[in-house]
C-alpha cells in the first residue's frame, strides 16, 4: 500500500472512530485504608532535658486554582493553609514534647526546628500533606508525604464535626517528630540550642558571631561559644527575648483565625465529604437497576441518577461559595488590620528583623 | 493518486475546521446573562410535537414496508421502531422541563441555573469532554451558540444548544435526546424571555452552619 493510501486509511479510521468522542481519564489508584493513630504523649523522665522550640510556617498549596468557576475553592485553600498548621500546632502542644510551638508566616530564624508543609490535596474525604522539618543545624528530621482518608465513622462521632476527621494524620506527624526527638541526647539538644542562638546572633551581626559557626554541605557546625559574660552576646539574648514576644503575638493571630473559622470550616468539610461520598456511591451502583436494559424506564433511571449526582455537585458549589462569603471578611480583616496575615505579615516580619539589626548596631556600634 | 491526496486534504481541513469551530472561545461575545422565563407561545409543545413526529414516522414506516412487500422482501417491522418517537419525546420533555433560567456569565465561565434541575456549568478555559460521576460531559462554542453535551450509559446522549436573539429578547434552548441504535433523535425547542425577578415574600440566606434561614421581606427580625 502506498504512503498516501496508508494516510487516508489512518485519517478515516481516526474520523470514524470518533476523534471527538470523550477520552477516558487514567484510573485513579484506590484510596488507602484509613489507619487509627494514637498520639504519643510525653512521659516525664528523671533527667531534665532542655525543651526545643518548634515553628510551623503557614502551609503552601501545591496548585493554585485559577478557574473562576471554582474560584471559591481558592478561598477554601487560602483558609486551609493557615488553618491546618494550627491543627498541627494544637496536636504538638498536646503531645507535650516541645517548648513553644508557634505558627509563623515564614521560616522562623529564632526557632530550633522549623516545620513547613504543602497541601497536595484536600476535599473533605482525603487529605494529602507534604511535611518537612529541618532544625537549626540543617538536619532534616522529617520529609514525608502524609495522607489520610475519612470515613463515616470519623464524622459520626462528633455531632458538631469539631473533632478533626484527619486527626490521625496530625497524630502521625507529631509521633514522627517526637520519635526523632527521642534519639536526641541532652548534649545533642544543648548543641542545637547553642547553634540556634548563634545563628540568630549571626543574623544580627555576622562580623561578630560568624566565626562561631561554619557551614559544610548545608549543615551548620559549632566551632565554639562566646563567653557567657560577653556583653554583645548578652544583648543578643535580650533582643531574642523580645523577638519571642513578637512571635507569640503573631502566633495568636493564627490562633484567633483558627477559632473563628474552625466551625465553618468543619461544616464545609463535612458537607463536602457527604456530597463526594454520595457521588462515589452513585458511580458504583448500576443506574439501570431494576429495569430491563434498553427500555425507556432504564433510560429514565440513568438520567435520574445523573441528575442526582449533578445536583450534589451544585450543592457543593453553593456550599463552597458560602464558605467564601463567610470567611473572606475574617481573612480580609486579619489581613487588613495591622497587616497581620498573608503577605503583609511577611513584610512586617521582615521589617521587624531589619529593626532588630539596626537596634543592635545602634547599641553596640557593630 | 491525485484523488487520494485531495481526499486526504479535504478530510484534514474538515477535521481542523470542526476542532476550531468547537473549541474557539466566545469570539462573538455572546452574553446569556440574566433571568429568563419560559415563553409558552413560542416554545415547542411536546405532546403536539410527539404526535406530529409519530404520525410522520408511522407513515414513513408504512411506505417503506409497502415498498419492501412489493419487491418481495421480508422486512422486520421492529426496525422502524415508531414507538421510540414517543419514548424519546417523553424523555426530552422531562429533561427540558425548566421554566426559569438564571444565568450568570463571566469572561471565563457560565453558570446556568435551572429551576428544579441541576445547573449547566461551562468553564471556557477548559472546554471539551470531562468525566462526571456518571458518563461524560462537555461544552463548546459553535459560532454564537453554546452547546452542552452529555453522554450517559445505555447509549443515551443529551445536547442542549443555547442561542440568543440579537436584541436579547429571547433565548432558545434546543434540547436533543438521542439513543444509539435509533435513527432519529428528538429535539425540543424551548424559548425563554427575560424577566425581572421580583422580591419574594421571604428573604433567605444560606450559611454553612445554619443552613438556609429565611425571614419575611422587610422584616428586621
Amino acid at each position: 500500500m502506498s504512503k498516501g493510501r496508508c494516510l487516508t486509511v489512518l485519517v478515516l479510521v481516526c474520523f470514524l472512530a470518533g476523534c471527538g468522542t470523550p477520552r477516558a481519564k487514567p484510573e485513579k489508584p484506590p484510596l488507602p485504608e484509613p489507619v487509627d493513630v494514637a498520639l504519643a504523649i510525653f512521659q516525664d523522665t528523671d533527667e531534665a532535658l532542655p525543651r526545643l522550640n518548634l515553628s510551623i510556617t503557614v502551609f503552601d498549596v501545591e496548585s493554585e486554582i485559577e478557574s473562576s468557576v471554582y474560584s471559591s475553592k481558592a478561598q477554601v485553600s487560602s483558609v486551609e493553609r493557615r488553618f491546618l498548621p494550627s491543627m498541627l500546632k494544637e496536636t504538638l502542644d498536646r503531645a507535650g514534647y516541645w517548648g513553644a510551638v508557634r505558627v509563623m508566616p515564614q521560616t522562623d530564624l529564632n526557632s530550633e526546628i522549623n516545620v513547613t508543609g504543602t497541601i497536595l490535596f484536600s476535599d473533605g474525604v482525603e487529605l494529602r500533606l507534604h511535611v518537612r522539618a529541618v532544625d537549626a543545624t540543617g538536619w532534616v528530621w522529617l520529609d514525608r508525604i502524609y495522607y489520610d482518608v475519612t470515613s463515616d465513622l470519623d464524622y459520626s462521632t462528633d455531632p458538631n464535626y469539631r473533632i478533626d476527621p484527619f486527626q490521625d494524620m496530625y497524630n502521625l506527624v507529631s509521633n514522627d517528630l517526637s520519635e526523632s526527638l527521642d534519639s536526641f541526647t541532652k548534649l545533642d539538644r544543648e548543641r542545637l540550642l547553642n547553634i540556634a542562638t548563634l545563628k540568630y546572633a549571626r543574623e544580627l551581626s555576622p562580623e561578630t558571631f560568624g566565626r562561631y559557626l561554619s557551614e559544610d554541605a548545608g549543615v551548620t557546625n559549632l566551632n565554639g561559644l562566646p563567653s557567657k559574660n560577653d556583653p554583645l552576646f548578652e544583648r543578643v539574648q535580650r533582643i531574642r527575648e523580645s523577638e519571642y514576644l513578637f512571635a507569640d503575638s503573631v502566633d495568636q493571630h493564627y490562633e484567633s483565625l483558627h477559632k473563628q473559622i474552625g466551625p465553618t470550616y468543619a461544616w464545609w468539610r463535612y458537607y463536602s465529604y457527604e456530597l463526594i461520598e454520595g457521588n462515589r456511591r452513585l458511580t458504583q451502583i448500576d443506574a439501570t437497576r431494576g429495569a430491563t436494559r434498553g427500555s425507556w424506564y432504564s433510560m429514565e433511571r440513568v438520567y435520574k441518577t445523573y441528575k442526582e449526582s449533578k445536583m450534589n455537585e451544585d450543592a457543593l458549589r453553593e456550599l463552597t461559595n458560602s464558605f467564601d462569603r463567610e470567611t473572606e471578611p475574617t481573612v480580609a480583616d486579619l489581613a487588613g488590620s495591622v497587616v497581620r496575615l498573608t503577605g503583609t505579615l511577611d513584610r512586617q516580619y521582615e521589617e521587624w528583623r531589619r529593626l532588630l539589626r539596626e537596634l543592635y548596631r545602634d547599641e553596640t556600634g557593630y | 493518486m491525485v484523488i487520494v491526496r485531495l481526499l486526504v486534504r479535504a478530510i484534514l481541513v474538515a477535521l481542523i475546521s470542526v476542532q476550531v469551530t468547537a473549541e474557539a472561545p466566545n469570539r462573538h461575545n455572546v452574553d446569556f446573562s440574566g433571568s429568563w422565563e419560559l415563553d409558552y407561545q413560542l416554545s415547542d409543545h411536546s405532546s403536539e410535537k410527539i404526535r406530529y413526529l409519530y404520525v410522520q414516522a408511522k407513515a414513513q414506516a408504512e411506505r417503506a414496508a409497502e415498498r419492501a412487500q412489493n419487491s418481495g422482501r421480508y422486512v422486520d417491522p421492529r426496525i422502524f421502531n415508531v414507538q421510540s418517537v414517543i419514548g424519546l419525546g417523553r424523555l426530552a420533555e422531562k429533561i427540558a422541563q425548566a421554566t426559569v433560567l438564571t444565568i450568570s456569565q463571566e469572561d471565563d465561565h457560565i453558570v446556568i441555573k435551572r429551576n428544579d434541575d441541576f445547573a449547566l456549568v461551562c468553564d471556557f478555559g477548559e472546554m471539551g469532554w470531562k468525566e462526571s460521576a456518571i458518563g461524560t460531559e462537555g461544552c463548546a462554542w459553535y459560532e454564537d451558540q453554546l452547546a452542552f453535551q452529555i453522554a450517559l450509559p445505555e447509549g443515551l446522549s443529551v445536547f442542549h444548544q443555547f442561542s440568543i436573539a440579537a436584541d436579547r429578547s429571547r433565548v432558545n434552548v434546543a434540547t436533543t435526546v438521542k439513543v444509539s441504535g435509533l435513527a432519529h433523535p428528538f429535539t425540543l425547542n424551548r424559548v425563554y424571555m427575560p424577566f425581572e425577578p421580583g422580591e419574594g415574600l421571604f428573604e433567605c440566606t444560606y450559611t454553612i452552619a445554619n443552613q438556609t434561614s429565611c425571614t419575611l421581606s422587610g422584616s428586621n427580625e
